[in-house]
């Protein structure tokens, strides 16, 4: 990992594979935050107070995806609670939801979880020895999460979107 | 003149000293700088600081890339510098999701194990429950009391 850092990694591939969301009006253009050890990539939907939230922990290359109430998770000192409500939501939990009405989301999330996790036990394996993983595994690990991370937004995202109003009750 | 060996020997010696700081210096310390808060998902660390008021290695960092070296280093010299050194532990949430652990994290508390000035900030209910009640999905909370 000498030459390009995890984080620029993370939002070239993620940027790329995510812009059906933006071309198709569904999404406003990204918001990019972080410091050295993460990064966010925030779509929030057009005309409501939801967003989708990609996150790395840069020192762990976990990349975690979340349905956000913007307003809120974008307070400073604010992360999973706000006020006494959940403001930051698992896409995999919404989408295991989602699987119990449409069928072929449950198989999606299976080949999801199989195909990142071949690559994550490289890098975990590197990690567990201290040392840093190579560039391209973590390129193809990103490549890939990315591929379906996009996949699952631009196929479901009303549905995804349906759910969140009504947890949230918007 | 010392020979290779004792030279080695004191230098160990020296550097032991300067990461456990005298007692009164560190406390000294631990009054004048800003406390340092570790835990799992860097995004939820800075949330933490942030309401009280304290540093994470990113303040440390100041734009540098972040290394597994540079992360050691960081949390030697907090060490030295007497800090307080607040864990707010593991994202049982992420945990539950992903089924990822940080190794890095991992690393940090086994650098701290011993270390005076560290704070224990969250609970640990059964594998994957707990967290900081600030920070974490309160269900969890309620999850805790129903059991006490």
């Amino acid at each position: 990992m000498e030459d390009e850092g995890t984080i620029e990694i993370f939002l070239e591939e993620y940027t790329a594979q995510m812009n059906c969301l933006v071309t198709e009006g569904f999404c406003e253009s990204p918001l990019v935050d972080g410091q050295s050890t993460w990064s966010s990539i925030t779509y929030k939907v057009a005309d409501l107070d939801v967003a989708f939230e990609i996150s790395l922990d840069a020192r762990d290359f976990i990349v975690s995806t979340y349905i956000t109430l913007f307003t809120e998770a974008k307070r400073p000192g604010v992360f999973y609670v706000s006020q006494g409500r959940v403001i930051r939501l698992f896409l995999e939990e919404i989408l295991k939801q989602l699987g119990t009405q449409i069928p072929s989301v449950q198989e999606e999330l299976k080949q999801w979880k199989a195909d990142t996790g071949k690559h994550f036990k490289r890098i975990d394996r590197s990690l567990r020895a201290l040392k840093m993983p190579d560039t391209e595994v973590v390129r193809e690990l990103f490549r890939t999460d990315a591929h379906w991370v996009a996949h699952f937004l631009c196929q479901y995202g009303k549905e995804i979107i349906q759910y969140a109003r009504n947890y949230w009750g918007l | 003149m010392p020979t290779g060996g004792a030279r080695k020997a004191a230098r160990a010696a020296a550097d032991e000293a300067s990461e456990h700081p005298g007692r009164q210096g560190a406390r000294q310390a631990s009054r004048e700088l800003k406390p340092v808060v570790i835990g799992e998902n860097m995004q939820r660390v800075k949330a933490y600081a942030r309401r009280i008021g304290a540093e994470t290695i990113d303040d440390w960092l100041a734009g540098r890339k972040w290394t597994l070296e540079l992360n050691e280093a960081w949390i030697r010299q907090m060490m030295r510098e007497g800090r307080r050194v607040i864990d707010i532990g593991p994202d049982f949430a992420r945990r539950a999701d992903t089924g990822k652990v940080s190794q890095v994290y991992g690393l940090e508390r086994r650098l701290l194990k011993g270390y005076p000035y560290y704070e224990r900030q969250f609970l640990r209910w059964r594998k994957l429950r707990g967290g900081n009640p600030d920070v974490d999905i309160h269900e969890a909370w309620y999850y805790i009391l129903d059991e006490f």
